[in-house]
């Protein structure tokens, strides 16, 4: 009944850039982050972590440290009720031993990172927390560890864990290869790496935890997953209904706090003292201990016709999973799955592994392994156009994928492919190639293209739930256990139920990130949230929306589809209304609900066995297209940026300023994951525990990001909008090693772009090494 | 982290504080290399003693010779119409300093004392002849800016001393100056190098009578480039031997290989800064 509702043909508020609720609070520094927190009586608490990579225990005592002044908890892994937490991967086509990928809350008798949590302490004030940390006797026996996952796969490297250092092998085997490589007119082979990059948030891990007058450990945190409630509740060996996991407004996100962070700490630290318990972690210790985006090793052999048609390709993908496992099978998932780019490629291998190293564990990071592959395939694109005499956009143009492709995994495209009318638009947009200012410099232009799956893999069954309703006065509540990490995804929530039921965006308040007390709506990740929650939303309002059409349609006496919801009232043809509160003390007389409850179940499916399979393993794609312009110094390798446009096909944007916000901020993140980021290790110690050593782009920086927001009107989501968080992370490495390729005939085949490796590959710091 | 904090009046009292506390006390200027440094634990004060409440050390005083006094900011620095012309150079090392807020509390006199070999307007500074002034117990002393600075974090300075002011000629005739500086951001950046030049050119325009070439984060104190600067005095100032000059700065400096850059890096870039800052520097003659 509720899909029958024909929605007011011109949209009031869904598509329109309207400021955000959350915008002023957050300038105007009110809004009330994780840490901004504190209660009666609260203690501080901190982690002591490892100063080794690879160690053995020998000795661990808190004695001293637990007498000191002010301390009120020292726990070790024997305080832990349940010292592992396990995630399980489903889907696995290769045995690879047991795939409940598991982690230590604390270190027992090995770490295996520097930086992993040996003990936590809680005391009146962070000094002295602080204090007792350094005082706790740890002696620890160096152990060998392994730094690199070629070196960790090799025979006889030392063991990070014990069933061995593969964590995950995915393969995809496609059409006949061999032969068609056979027919290739050119072949271009490559070797690509990425780096180490840190989520680098504005805001640090952090919370607060204390036990509620009903006995429910309550954890105020910063999350992307309030639904962690679960595995506190594990760790505690309690009932999952006495935690309760409240998530406020992130100051970012960015997949880094995807797994838990500090919740688990404070669960096990509260319920011990009885007290509230603080934990912020410094930036230091986020920079040194969380977990980072993957590193790949990528090697890619692709053949093409002499017309330029892309016929086979063989990718080979070899990625560090750190020392734990964490998300790293599903995020080696999604790199599998869209390593040939969106372009139709008949004949595909696709050979992805995993291995442990001691380094710091690898997890989500915007862009969840579908971002590495981008720098592979789209350099192997332009090397192909350039080996072929075609320009950027025509190479990309003759392969695209089409609606009704299907990927190398054998999912069918079915919603609109934005390929090639991205590429051509974001590549018009850049203008008139500017002349170089100097002498020393050279201009370069590069273009780059890329897919990422929106909605979490379809056989993990996802599903997001909303209640909205009105009061008596005719103001809107939407309750929805959406985490918001600065996206905007609370007020898209708003836009929609206020689109649907005819009132103002002011007329609505929001209630999110709680799980005691707001609909579960699952993770704020997998650029899902507006796809899921805006669809349970937009279910939830349609369905109020009829409820209360059917009470108001006798009272004006008109049939309810002759009726329309606006401006707080209920409106008939011919300019008869009542208003929106009549009708609903008609609803209370009546026993009708003024409230809806509504769960939004995406479309599911059955695993995919991967190297023979068809199937689907994302609900859909959003796909986009980056054009950047460089300045290249000819005698120094510095590569300034000149101008940046980025085009990605949204479906339908419900709110611009947000779209165009996630498209910007994902560019200039992706550029600096591009030109200067990097986690830098040796022998698994990190020497980048600063942002002056850990260098994220300023706004002087980058140019300002043109972002074309594209409509195709076809999308899974709400309005039939598509995921938009991840895809804009994409692009931009590759568009930069292109651009660099064009002014400079060198190609840059490892991130970051730093001057000096454009100083090396252009010979000038003397011979190549 | 504990410690006393004291805001003397005067110079007086700010120069018998540091003298009874010596070694255990440090200045606060603008805080920007010392907080940081209080809070990583690499120094630990007992008594912080504010210059803040000190009249006229942030004082630019111009009379033949140029007096910047210890509390002088870089956006002061930057700010200053005079420095405009001959003195351009010392705008440019100012104004790349961190970022705003950096640059508006952040002081000469302290970018001077932390004695980083990184520092951005220390090379100027030594390209100018700059010497500096310190008050102690022991009274009032003089030194030449370069040796002041002995190695990486620290001066010459005695413990307790107070840096009053900094001071250099006026440039004449035809001098220009220019700073450039390499880093991986434009923004909140350490040097990976910086150069700071100087040139005068006798009075036909055509040939090199002075020259000055300080560079930054290439050996480990604010470094001069002597046998360039030879190369260049008495000869026409042609890019042969501008690049002459780079070459003999990139034979002589002595950078070392870190996480911001290697070694050979370093050098290339002073082999092609140092002529570009020359090349800077005859370009404002014109
Ligand atoms: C984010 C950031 C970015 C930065 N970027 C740059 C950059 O790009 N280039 C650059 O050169 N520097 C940079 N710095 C370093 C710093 O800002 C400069 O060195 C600045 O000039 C230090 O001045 P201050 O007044 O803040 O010194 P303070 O921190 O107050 O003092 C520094 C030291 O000098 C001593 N001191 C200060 N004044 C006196 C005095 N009058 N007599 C005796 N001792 C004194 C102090 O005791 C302390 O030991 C940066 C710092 C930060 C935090």
């Amino acid at each position: 009944m509720a899909e029958a509702v024909v929605l007011h043909p011109s949209l009031r508020l869904v598509g329109r850039p309207l400021p955000r609720h959350d915008a002023r609070d957050k300038v105007a520094a009110a809004t009330a982050y994780a840490a901004d927190w504190g209660m009666p009586g609260m203690l501080q608490a901190t982690v002591l972590r490892s100063p080794y990579a690879s160690a053995r225990i020998v000795k661990l005592d808190t004695g001293r440290a637990a007498a000191m002044p002010g301390v009120a908890a020292v726990l070790t892994a024997k305080d832990v009720p349940r010292n592992t937490l396990a995630t399980d991967v489903p889907g696995q086509t290769t045995a690879v031993g047991p795939l409940r990928a598991t982690l230590h809350v604390l270190a027992t008798e090995r770490v295996r990172h520097q930086g992993e949590p040996v003990a936590l302490v809680a005391a009146e004030t962070l000094e002295q927390a602080r204090a007792a940390a350094e005082a706790i006797e740890v002696q620890y026996e160096p152990l060998p560890g392994v730094f690199d996952p070629e070196a960790a796969l090799a025979p006889g490297a030392p063991r990070v864990h014990e069933a061995g250092n593969l964590l995950a092998h995915w393969r995809i085997a496609r059409g006949d290869s061999a032969a068609a490589f056979a027919r290739a007119a050119v072949i271009v082979e490559g070797e690509y790496t990425t780096q180490f990059v840190d989520a680098a948030y504005l805001e640090p891990e952090s919370g607060v935890a204390w036990i509620d007058s009903d006995g429910v450990i309550t954890i105020r945190v910063s999350t992307q997953v309030i639904e962690h409630f679960r595995d506190v509740a594990e760790v505690l060996q309690i009932p999952q209904n006495r935690v309760r996991v409240i998530g406020p407004y992130l100051g970012g996100g960015f997949g880094g706090k995807e797994d838990v962070t500090v919740e688990v700490y404070l669960g096990l630290l509260a319920l011990r003292t009885g007290r509230p318990v603080k934990m912020v972690w410094t930036r230091q210790e986020s920079l040194l201990a969380r977990a980072k985006r993957h590193p790949y090793r990528m090697r890619y052999r692709t053949g093409a016709s002499a017309s330029g048609e892309i016929v086979a390709e063989q990718i080979d993908l070899l990625a560090d999973a750190g020392a734990y496992a964490y998300l790293s099978a599903l995020v080696l998932l999604y790199s599998t799955v869209t390593a040939a780019g969106p372009y139709r490629v008949p004949a595909v291998e696709v050979e992805a592994r995993c291995a442990y190293t001691n380094n710091p564990p690898t997890s989500a990071m915007r862009g969840f392994g579908a971002m590495q592959t981008v720098f592979a395939y789209e350099s192997q694109m332009d090397r192909i156009g350039r080996a072929l005499g075609l320009d950027p956009v025509e190479i990309r143009r003759m392969n695209a994928l089409r609606r009704g492709d299907s990927l190398p995994v054998g999912q069918v495209l079915e919603t609109h492919v934005a390929m090639p009318e991205l590429a051509e638009r974001v590549w018009a947009a850049l203008g008139p190639v500017r002349p170089a200012r100097a002498a020393h410099v050279k201009v370069g232009r590069g273009l780059a293209c890329n897919l990422q799956p929106y909605g979490r893999i379809v056989w993990l069954h996802d599903w997001s739930s909303a209640w909205v309703g009105f009061e008596m006065d005719g103001s809107l509540v939407v309750r929805c256990g959406v985490p918001d990490v600065g996206g905007g995804q609370a007020s898209s929530l708003c836009q929609i139920a206020a689109e649907v039921l005819g009132v103002g965006l002011e007329q609505v308040s929001v209630h999110i990130g709680d799980s005691a007390l707001t609909p579960l709506a699952g993770t704020t990740t997998a650029s899902r949230q507006l796809y899921m929650s805006g669809n349970a939303v937009l279910k939830a309002a349609r369905e109020l929306r009829a409820q209360l059409l059917a009470v108001a349609a006798p009272m004006l006496g008109v049939k309810d589809s002759a009726l329309d919801l606006l401006e707080g009232a209920v409106v008939a043809d011919g300019g008869r209304s009542l208003p929106v509160p009549d009708v609903l003390r008609r609803c209370a007389r009546e026993g009708v609900p003024r409230s809806h409850l509504a769960v939004y179940h995406a479309p599911a499916g059955e695993p995919v066995d991967l190297a023979t399979g068809s199937g689907k393993v994302f609900p859909d794609y959003t796909f986009g297209a980056h054009a950047a312009e460089v300045e290249i110094d000819m005698e120094t390798g510095a590569v300034r940026l000149v101008k940046y446009v980025a085009a990605h096909d949204v479906g339908r944007a419900i709110n611009p300023q947000s779209v165009e916000g996630q498209i910007q901020g994902g560019a200039v993140q992706g550029l600096g994951g591009g030109l200067l980021e990097e986690v830098i290790l040796e022998e698994g110690i990190n020497l980048t525990t600063s942002f002056a050593s850990y260098l994220i782009p300023t706004a002087a920086d980058v140019p300002d990001v043109e972002a074309l927001v594209v409509e195709s009107g076809e999308g899974l989501g709400p309005f039939n909008a598509r995921g938009i968080g991840e895809p804009p992370i994409g692009p931009p490495a590759a568009a930069v090693a292109n651009a660099i390729a064009d002014a400079t005939g060198v190609r840059l085949t490892r991130l970051p772009l730093t001057p000096e490796r454009l100083a090396r590959a252009l010979g000038l710091l003397g011979k190549a090494g | 982290m504990s410690f006393q904090y004291h805001e003397p009046v005067s110079l007086a009292e700010a120069v018998d504080l540091g003298a009874r506390f010596g070694a255990d006390g440090r200045f606060l200027a603008g805080g920007t290399d010392l907080i940081i440094q209080m809070r990583r634990g690499k120094v630990a004060p007992r008594h912080v003693l504010s210059l803040h409440r000190v009249p006229g050390l942030d004082a630019i005083e111009l009379n033949g010779s140029v007096r910047l006094g210890a509390l002088v900011t870089h956006r002061a620095i930057e700010r200053c119409a005079s420095f405009q012309g001959r003195l351009r150079g010392l705008v440019e090392g100012a104004e790349v300093v961190g970022g705003h807020q950096i640059r508006n509390v952040g002081t000469v006199g302290g970018n001077i004392i932390n004695a980083s070999p990184a520092a951005d307007v220390v090379p100027v500074l030594l390209a100018l002849d700059a010497t500096i002034t310190c008050v102690g117990a022991d009274g009032e002393r003089t030194l030449t800016l370069e040796e002041f600075l002995l190695e990486p974090g620290r001066t010459a300075r005695r413990p307790g001393e107070l840096l009053t002011a900094v001071r250099f000629a006026v440039p004449q005739g035809r001098t220009a100056t220019a700073f450039l500086k390499a880093g991986r951001r434009r923004a909140m950046e350490i040097s990976v190098v910086c150069v700071a030049a100087r040139l005068t050119l006798d009075a036909t325009g055509e040939r090199c009578v002075e020259a000055r070439i300080a560079l930054g984060a290439v050996a480990p104190t604010t470094w001069r480039a002597r046998e360039a600067e030879r190369l260049l005095e008495g000869r026409p100032l042609t890019p042969e031997a501008m690049r002459e000059a780079g070459r003999a700065a990139a034979a002589g400096c002595r950078p070392i290989g870190d996480v911001r850059a290697s070694a050979r890096y370093r050098r290339l870039l002073v082999e092609t800064l140092v002529p570009r800052a020359l090349a800077r520097c005859r370009k404002r003659f014109e």
